[in-house]
């Protein structure tokens, strides 16, 4: 079990998609899948991670992130192991980071201007991650997710 | 050759590189096939199809033998475009696409408006794969180093905090 998944969760419904598919991968190859929530650093210095200081803007993402993983686990059949993290920093700078050394990332798009897609999170991620990276889009169907699951060892 | 089920489509624009490999491994593991797609832009010079049909075979050959005979590979010469267009086309009865991400000189305008393009606009996961041999490393930001000593919530697996 060498191999990890890096997936960026940010509790839509494109980034749950994409734990699906990211939890699909990682069935596959016998990887763990690392999740990775984003809650900004950009605003008033109270809201920054202080150790013992409660934050409502890091319980909210903290809250988010685990009803995606509550909701894609219920839909993926195979045991993968699965790790959360928690970062206060902007999302593409989150997953640049906890993605460098590890084998794939997954990012969800629901499509937008193709401007958004060179600069944005899934652009920035692309440009600056030396490993593969997949755009999972919101729209993808199910048997494209479910039919590797169900090969995969429960 | 035409796949028949949903296959793992890799866009081939030169050299078949990582995203072959890639794409093969995926295949095997998958048990799909393997399609190779080169897009020839109608108005490009004469020599593009020859061009483009070397490039495909050596691919093929190449996925071939990565493949050990449990991922069927399938070529395709396209004579359309633009490019995104027909890559997009093509996923729509794609398991997934699969990219090769260029860079350096040259590469810049291309890699980015074809990746960002179908990644944008296709109905499957789109997977960009760089290029070891000729990424000059991931671009580096200062500011990254900052989030180092974040805090960390490793949790067993299948649990939730």
């Amino acid at each position: 079990m060498s191999g990890v998944v890096v997936v960026g969760v940010n509790g839509s419904t494109e980034s749950v998609r994409a734990l699906r598919w990211a939890l699909a991968a990682a069935a596959e190859r016998h990887w763990r899948v690392e999740v990775v929530t984003a809650w900004p650093h950009t605003g008033p210095v109270f809201v920054r991670e202080v150790p013992g200081h409660h934050s409502d803007a890091r319980e909210r993402a903290r809250v988010a992130q685990a009803d995606a993983l509550r909701c894609a686990l219920a839909e993926t059949p195979a045991a993968v192991p699965v790790s959360m993290v928690l970062e206060n920093a902007r999302p593409e700078d989150a997953l640049v980071l906890r993605a460098r050394g590890k084998q794939l990332l997954v990012v969800g798009t629901s499509g937008g201007p193709v401007e958004e897609h060179r600069t944005g999170l899934a652009g920035r991620c692309r440009v600056q991650v030396d490993c593969p990276v997949a755009v999972v889009p919101a729209d993808v169907d199910d048997a494209r997710i479910l039919e590797p699951l169900a090969r995969a060892p429960g | 050759m035409q796949a028949v089920s949903p296959s793992i489509l890799v866009a081939v624009d030169d050299e078949a590189g990582p995203a072959l490999r890639y794409a093969v491994d995926a295949a095997r593991r998958a048990g799909c096939a393997v399609h190779l797609l080169h897009v020839v832009v109608p108005g490009s010079v004469a020599s593009a199809t020859g061009i483009g049909e070397q490039l495909l075979h050596a691919a093929a050959e190449q996925a071939e033998g990565l493949a050990g005979g449990l991922a069927p590979v399938s070529t395709e010469l396209a004579h359309a475009g633009p490019v995104p267009d027909v890559i997009v086309q093509r996923a729509t009865r794609a398991r997934q696409v699969v990219l090769q991400r260029r860079s350096g000189p040259g590469h810049e305008l291309t890699e980015g408006s074809t990746c960002a393009e179908v990644a944008r606009r296709a109905s499957c996961p789109v997977v960009l794969v760089p290029d070891p041999r000729q990424d000059t490393g991931p671009a580096t930001d200062t500011a990254l180093d900052d989030l180092a000593g974040l805090q960390v919530t490793p949790v067993g697996p299948g649990v939730l905090p």
